[in-house]
């Protein structure tokens, strides 16, 4: 044991003191993750708000209609409550405003019963900073006597959790709709806001793009970092060199995943990090299935790697090999972009890509709040691999 | 008393006979030399010796322990230093150390990498990386990584190849002081003043083969009291003529002139002058020598050791 723990030691070591590996683990996913994050973040779009007019009443229309000239959001305008939390959920919408039927009498009643309320102290009866907006009101409302005000009511849809854009089509309704109540006359708030959180499905691209890089260098510091170094090691002899120790092969193996681990673990915490602090991307799920999930997956391309590593005779070939199998796996894989679209033909193809399931595994771990339980199957796919090339590499296994 | 017995070995690359019937004997405290050109099988010996390559026929033992089919049990009495050496980059000397002493369980002390540092003079490198050695010095780094567990038995490859005079000479040194602290060496080189300084005893292989087995002294002593004439001439001289009025029993051109052996030095020179006057031509860069390796192996193969 003590002997595996020298020579993990001296592993890590060598890692830290490789100033190239070092670039390659750690700095280059990280601009790999920032450059794609800035160019296809959607950066400072405007919000979409979703606007759904269930009133149909002159007033309500210019409710809606306050939004186009407030510039800061994005109208759509949606006829029904269910088409417009469909596209919020799929992500496409920012926020949902809903006007429910009957706003312009409930707002009328409220704007009645707070002028009886002011005309028996002391105010002027007409607002004289917007008569327009005070003529929008029915004068046909029958007066109420010293009623409670019982503001008119506007529903808000957005999810609190996901982003910035929400946060800004929130601020934007609750602003307009402000300023309508200014305009009825200063008065105590007489459109109420209710916001109801829902949770969105469809997340950014971010959040898409932070677990598939992580998925992704996983993989990639495996095959290239890990297989490269074994067969420099036994192009120049080192292995057996090795070999007339009476060092045991399985300690050395041991050594060098572990070491592999222990920095794929550095640079997911890094990478999460990160794109928290640039890009708001949070773990949704527990931080410790997401351990498991790195750590299974890191294994898989480990053995991968060792496979090719005993498949090669040097350098050139392993590189060579390893680009031919993640290149693939890159751009099929999901890690970058979306795959579920791609055609029918090539999805058999994509189901044999353990990235794809390193990749799910992660995401739903990070965005979506999956539970072991959920993403047992690809962690399964994942052992699997492991299993079958950690047998084929140790058959494979040449010291020189 | 015979630390290890080689009977028989055979290795053969498809058709070639990389080494063919080898079978010697070392006695524990010796440094035994095999000596021989590139290609001779010399790696290849040591390399079955070691575990490191499966012979096809023959066996080896070391400390009467079979060494094949399962080498495992004479790791741990051996050291070896290969004939490439590469070693991992970015560990200091001293980590490198340390680190090979892990490989055979053992946690070596500050004083006990002082000692084997000192045993190869790199104490004011220990901190250096190990691309930052020159060849001499990575070369005696991996001298002392044999060394880590005190083994009974070392087997260095060319050490020396590679290097300027004067290192090879630091090196000598250092073989004579592993040699002193009991330790029995097993060598390789091509130099055949290497062979005759260092060695007890030298193994002269070529083509796979051994062709003699002898103290340095004995070998060179078995061509008779014969010694070596080299000049140059200014004129192309007749090879069969020269022969006949010096009276040499061996006579060859080499590119920077004439080598010929002789029992009878006085004889041989007075005939060859006397050759030269008739024939118009002057004797140049005359030198008398002894007998070397290098002649016993010209003796026995008919060709220089460095081709
Ligand atoms: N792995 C191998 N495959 C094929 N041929 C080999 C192999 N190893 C050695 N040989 C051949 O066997 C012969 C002996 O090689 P070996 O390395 O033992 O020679 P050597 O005496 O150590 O030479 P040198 O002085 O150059 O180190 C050479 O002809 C070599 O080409
Ligand atoms: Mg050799």
């Amino acid at each position: 044991m003590r002997q595996y723990f020298d020579l993990l030691a001296a592993n890590f070591k060598m890692t830290v003191r490789n100033v190239q590996a070092l670039f390659w683990l750690f700095v280059f996913p990280l601009i790999m993750m920032s450059l794609f994050g800035v160019v296809f973040g959607g950066g400072e779009a405007k919000p979409k708000l979703g606007v759904v007019d269930l009133d149909q009443t002159k007033l309500s229309r210019s409710v809606s209609d306050g939004f186009g000239k407030a510039k800061v959001v994005q109208l759509y305008k949606i006829t029904t409550v269910k088409a417009a939390k469909d596209r919020l959920k799929a992500g496409n919408l920012d926020g949902v405003m809903v006007i429910r039927d009957g706003f312009a009498i409930e707002l009328g009643q409220a704007i009645k019963t707070n002028e009886a309320a002011r005309m028996s102290a002391f105010a002027p009866p007409v607002n004289p900073l917007r008569p327009g907006a005070a003529s929008l009101v029915s004068r046909k409302a029958p007066a109420g006597k010293a009623k409670p005000l019982v503001p008119a009511k506007v529903d808000l849809y957005y999810d609190p959790s996901a982003t910035f854009a929400s946060q800004v089509a929130r601020g934007a309704v609750a602003n307009v709709l402000g300023f309508v109540d200014r305009a009825a006359g200063r008065a105590p708030s007489l459109i109420a806001l209710q916001s109801h959180s829902v949770r969105q499905n469809n997340l950014r691209y971010i959040d898409f793009l932070v677990p598939g890089i992580i998925a992704m260098t996983l993989m990639n510091s495996a095959m290239f970092g890990l297989a490269g170094t074994i067969v420099n090691y036994r192009e120049r002899g080192i292995l057996r060199r090795l070999k007339v120790t009476p060092q045991p092969l399985t300690t050395f193996l041991g050594a060098q995943i572990t070491n592999q681990l222990l920095f794929s673990i550095l640079r997911a915490a890094l990478l999460i990090g990160v794109a928290r602090a640039l890009f708001d991307v949070h773990v949704i799920g527990s931080y410790l299935t997401l351990l498991l999930v790195v750590i299974v997956g890191s294994l898989a391309f480990v053995t991968v790697a060792f496979a090719i590593a005993s498949f090669s005779k040097n350098r050139e070939i392993s590189d060579t090999l390893s680009n031919i199998i993640s290149m693939p796996m890159m751009f099929l894989g999901g890690v970058l972009f979306p795959v579920d679209g791609a055609p029918a033909w090539i999805q058999p193809l994509i189901r044999v890509l353990p990235l794809k399931y390193l990749g799910d595994a992660m995401r739903g771990v990070m965005i979506k709040g999956d539970s072991l339980k959920t993403i047992s199957t690809d962690l399964w796919v994942l052992v699997a691999v492991t299993v079958v090339f950690f047998f084929i590499s140790l058959k494979m296994w040449r010291w020189e | 008393m015979n630390v290890i017995e080689v009977n028989g070995l055979v290795k053969n690359y498809g058709d070639l006979k990389a080494v063919d019937n080898v079978s010697f004997g070392v006695e524990v405290g010796e440094i035994f030399g095999i000596l021989g050109p590139n290609g001779a099988g010399k790696t290849t010996t040591l390399e079955m010796i070691e575990g490191l390559r499966q012979p096809d026929a023959g066996s080896v033992s070391i400390k009467g322990i079979q060494v094949w089919p399962d080498p495992g049990a004479t790791k741990a009495l051996i050291g070896v230093q290969l004939q490439t050496t590469a070693l991992f980059d970015y560990l200091t000397v001293r980590e490198m150390l340390a680190l090979f002493g892990s490989f055979y369980r053992l946690r070596l002390t500050r004083e006990k990498i002082d000692g084997l540092l000192d045993a190869v003079s790199l104490k004011d490198k220990q901190k250096s990386r190990v691309n930052e050695l020159s060849g001499g010095q990575q070369q005696r780094l991996s001298i002392s990584l044999a060394l880590v567990n005190d083994p009974e038995v070392v087997f260095l490859d060319e050490p020396t190849t590679g290097l300027d005079p004067q290192a090879r000479r630091r090196l000598w040194d250092v073989v004579r002081e592993i040699s002193s602290r009991g330790k029995t060496i097993v060598l390789t080189t091509h130099y055949m003043e290497e062979a005759e300084v260092l060695c007890g005893r030298v193994a002269i292989m070529d083509a796979g083969r051994v062709i003699e087995i002898d103290t340095p002294k004995d070998l060179i002593d078995g061509l008779g009291a014969e010694v070596k004439i080299t000049f140059r001439s200014d004129r192309n001289l007749e090879l069969a003529e020269l022969k006949s009025a010096t009276g040499a029993s061996d006579i060859s051109k080499a590119d920077d002139g004439y080598v010929l052996h002789t029992s009878d030095v006085q004889g041989s020179i007075v005939g060859l002058f006397g050759h030269a006057q008739k024939s118009g031509s002057a004797i140049e860069n005359l030198s008398v020598s002894g007998a070397d390796l290098e002649d016993v192996f010209l003796h026995h193969t008919g060709k220089g050791l460095r081709d």
